[in-house]
């Protein structure tokens, strides 16, 4: 792709690889016309990443999921130091049993940090290698991040 | 200890013998004080202040504080910082490398009690002392270096009263409270669909 991209050229571009009707949502940025959200069917996503990947987006910035209760989103931002462009790709996943396929095999970087989204959110990654808590120990349950998770203290504190 | 720990059955029954332990006392407290030397255990931002603490400007080096970085060859444990669930176990395990007399520094709000993860958190044993026993708490968020050395002050008259006649036990927790008592994960309803319409995007 040229050195002029647009929020634009990436949103046709991509809308032509995985399929017009993949693409649910995406928002251009007057502000910062380097950037731009797109929200894609969660069974493309390695599509996209391929697809993004061969255009000069070498890096995987951080992946990470957001409870929402009604549903979990996926956010994965792709950047692009040679054109200077962000690209943010979100997926919607139900609330119960999210399940989206891994990225490990396009970027080596998204194996850490789908650990991390499946040890705080529960999100399940499809071929995985190794797909085991990262920040908390083996044996904890749950997982924290999620809105329905709750600690109860010390009985003897009420808690505020 | 080794053969301190037996000296004071046979000195006692000599004539003046308190006085002999006394002496004894005075001799090995006094050096012990003079040259405390620290674990640094950085575990969070008191670390900060600990390092300035060792660094030039305030320089505990002029007390015989000197840092150490093996539990081997230490004498104070200063705990700076939270203490993780995770991390708990090899803390003791520190605690117990290290060659008696040993102390410990309990350095700020976190490793007295939690501090602001006392309530809520799922990860934060709630103050060090639930997993080893603990000499001296420095409150502060985080303790300045002069609360630091405070707290050392106070550290140094507590091994001036010590006497080898009877030595104080230190007992770790045999079951240390390694946190949250128990998480649950419980289905909360989601929002209706009106209420939550301006997050879905």
């Amino acid at each position: 792709m040229s050195q002029y991209m647009t929020a634009k050229l990436i949103i046709s571009a991509i809308a032509n690889k995985i399929g017009k009707d993949s693409v649910t949502e995406s928002i251009e940025n007057e502000k910062d016309p380097k950037s731009v959200i797109i929200r894609i069917n969660p069974n493309k996503i390695k599509e996209t990443a391929e697809f993004l990947k061969s255009q000069d987006f070498e890096y995987l910035s951080f992946i990470t999921a957001v409870d929402l209760k009604k549903h979990i989103d996926m956010v994965y931002w792709f950047t692009s130091q040679k054109l200077g462009f962000h690209a943010c790709i979100k997926c919607t996943l139900p609330p119960v049993n999210p399940e989206i396929e891994s990225l490990c095999g396009v970027y080596a970087t998204a194996n850490w940090n789908e650990r991390e989204a499946y040890d705080m959110f529960g999100v399940k990654f499809t071929g995985h290698p190794e797909l085991k808590r990262i920040l908390t120990w083996d044996e904890f349950v749950g997982h924290p991040l999620l809105k329905k998770y709750k600690v109860i203290d010390d009985p003897d504190v009420p808690m505020k | 200890m080794g053969i301190v720990q037996h000296l004071p059955k046979f000195i006692k029954q000599w004539p003046g013998g308190g006085l002999a332990i006394a002496s004894i006392d005075m001799v090995m407290n006094y050096s012990r004080k003079s040259s405390l030397w620290p674990m640094t255990f950085g575990l969070a931002c008191c670390a900060i202040e600990m390092m300035a603490a060792n660094a030039s400007r305030y320089d505990f080096d002029r007390f015989g504080i000197i840092p150490r970085p093996s539990p081997r060859q230490s004498d104070v444990m200063i705990v700076a910082g939270t203490v993780c669930t995770k991390m708990a176990p090899f803390v003791v395990k520190l605690y117990h490398q290290m060659p008696e007399p040993r102390y410990v520094l309990a350095m700020g709000s976190c490793a007295i009690s939690g501090g602001i993860f006392y309530h809520g958190s799922y990860s934060v044993v709630k103050g060090v002392d639930k997993i080893i026993p603990v000499d001296i708490y420095i409150p502060g968020c985080p303790p300045r270096p002069e609360a630091l050395f405070e707290g050392f002050m106070k550290l140094q008259e507590k091994i001036m009263n010590e006497s080898i006649a009877n030595p104080e036990l230190k007992l770790v927790p045999e079951n240390p409270d390694l946190g949250p008592h128990y998480a649950i994960e419980e289905y909360v309803e989601p929002l209706s669909s009106e209420n939550n319409a301006g997050d879905a995007k």
